[in-house]
């Protein structure tokens, strides 16, 4: 896709606050940002991440309104929808599999949001899946947003809308779970 | 593999889905840019909404005419009270009580309606309905590389496809699988709608506005109008009703159950107006709606109810083709003017 020369660049914010009055303008930030919601969707749900990549541009098109044009990024606030997106599309795929099976679970709302779904632990790999699968989803979301989606603590505070102490305690939870879990074959001690 | 870290074991598991196809990127992109042709036209009238607000309060003090529960019983409410009656109930009462039912199916739209649901669903070819919009805003039919308007093919099965420019566009697309995405939430809006086609209008009004969950009711039976609601409140959802079945009416071209309940609930619609004509020589029914300020007006096939022209307050026309077709074997041109018959 064709970008303007980095010395005319506009802004993020200032794009999303022109297509508050032409919603046209918003293809720029598609372009701008498409590849890499598009790699951090399909690293955490595969193939199915291509839809909701696509969905994630949709739904920044419906709320562009929430967006604070001052910030001159919005990848944050893109991985953060896609985050919820996938969030919610792990939580659906779970209860689908679990009507499927007609399982029987006092603990519905719970388990369903700490399962990882099918396909997620594909697109995960067996063995994160392994490592990450009893990781409460924030604090997966927040591990994985930082080192997946590249994103530094104050943009996954950003993404999440949490205060960045927060994000660092979850992520400091979360990788002390990890180390917990790998082998001492697979990380140095 | 030996790591110095768990953050490093964990960058070498991402999974590495390289660059998007550009066969990808262009679904993606496209679903976005008709997602923001649509929303501009919603906010259009939004806007011409908001501006009438004050007229609308105005109209609210003054004392309105409305029918009782069966068509009889002529009420009077005064300031912000209206209730929602279907406009042929209103005009039974004002012809005199028990006629209403007699009366109710002599509005054109009512007539058409009836006449729609009654087409035969065999006459229909094809797999899939093709629906070409052909949009010219501010005389402009793009901005910006966003066209406004488009190819659009439904099939029978639900999916949706779309392409801005061309027959042959809309072709690779369908090869190529690449449906626009939620299309499953429009399918399921238009079921709604269709299951309405045998309502009464009130019933078929709820059905667009997606307040129902059943295909009817007692009280829907009894054709009964809606409860009382504030003036400003049923003014917006006029305008939710115009907006949603002139939509729904271009998604669900092909749909005969889907045309008729639309037309039914923009009977509904306070001070909607409809005048015979002819479009091209195409017998038409031209049906007028004042959204807030602006009056906009879709003229509709008088026979099929298939939309053939809608005009967007002042400044904005949209021209429909629509034609039943085989999804895999897209005609290689159409007429604008071609109409579902």
């Amino acid at each position: 896709m064709p970008t303007p020369p980095t010395s005319t660049r506009l802004g993020d914010g200032a794009i999303i606050a022109a297509s508050r009055r032409d919603p046209a303008r918003f293809a720029e930030i598609f372009d701008r940002h498409w590849p890499r919601v598009h790699r951090y969707c399909v690293s955490r749900a595969g193939a199915a991440g291509e839809d909701i990549a696509a969905e994630t541009f949709r739904v920044a098109l419906d709320t562009r309104a929430r967006f604070d044009g001052a910030r001159d990024d919005a990848v944050p606030w893109l991985l953060g929808i896609a985050t919820n997106l996938l969030r919610h599309r792990h939580r659906s795929e779970a209860r689908r599999t679990r009507a499927l099976l007609r399982l029987h679970i006092d603990d519905e709302a719970d388990h369903v949001d700490r399962a990882l779904d099918r396909v997620e632990a594909e697109a995960l790999g067996a063995r994160a899946a392994e490592a990450l699968g009893e990781l409460p989803p924030v604090y997966r979301d927040a591990l994985l947003l930082h080192v997946w989606g590249e994103l530094t603590y104050e943009q996954v505070a950003e993404a999440t809308r949490v205060s960045v102490g927060t994000v660092r305690s979850r992520i400091h939870r979360a990788r002390t779970y990890l180390r917990t879990a790998l082998t001492t074959e697979e990380i140095v001690r | 593999m030996n790591h110095d870290t768990e953050l490093d074991w964990l960058i070498e598991r991402r999974p590495d889905p390289g660059a998007p196809s550009p066969a990808c990127t262009d679904r993606a992109r496209a679903s976005l840019l008709a997602h923001g042709a649509h929303l501009q036209r919603r906010r259009r009238r939004r806007r011409s909404q908001a501006l009438a607000a004050g007229g609308a309060l105005a109209v609210g003090a003054a004392a309105v005419v409305v029918a009782g529960e069966h068509g009889h019983g002529v009420r009077h409410h005064t300031r912000a009270t209206l209730a929602i009656a279907p406009r042929a109930a209103s005009h039974a009462a004002a012809a005199g009580a028990g006629h209403g039912s007699r009366l109710a199916h002599r509005t054109p739209l009512v007539r058409l309606a009836a006449d729609v649901r009654r087409m035969p669903a065999r006459r229909q070819p094809g797999d899939a309905t093709l629906v070409v919009r052909y949009t010219l805003l501010d005389g402009h039919h793009s901005v910006d590389g966003a066209v406004y308007g488009g190819y659009d093919l439904y099939t029978d099965s639900g999916r949706y496809y779309y392409a801005p420019d061309s027959l042959a566009q809309l072709q690779q697309v369908e090869a190529a699988r690449q449906a626009v995405l939620g299309a499953g939430n429009e399918a399921r809006a238009l079921g709604t709608i269709a299951a309405a086609a045998a309502r009464s209008p009130a019933g078929a009004r709820a059905a667009v506005l997606g307040r129902v969950s059943a295909p009817s009711s007692a009280r829907d039976r009894r054709h009964a109008p809606g409860p009382p609601q504030i003036t400003d409140v049923r003014l917006h959802d006029d305008s939710l009703v115009w907006i949603d079945a002139t939509q729904a009416l271009a998604v669900g071209a092909g749909r005969p159950d889907v045309r008729a309940a639309c037309i039914k609930a923009l009977d509904t619609l306070h001070g909607v107006s409809e005048t015979r004509t002819r479009v091209d020589g195409v017998p038409a029914l031209r049906v007028s709606f004042a959204d807030g300020s602006v009056r906009e007006t879709i003229w509709l096939d008088a026979r099929t109810g298939v939309p053939i022209q809608e005009r967007d307050g002042s400044d904005s026309t949209t021209t429909y083709a629509v034609e039943r077709v085989d999804a895999a074997h897209l005609p290689a041109r159409i007429s604008i003017h071609a109409h579902l018959r």
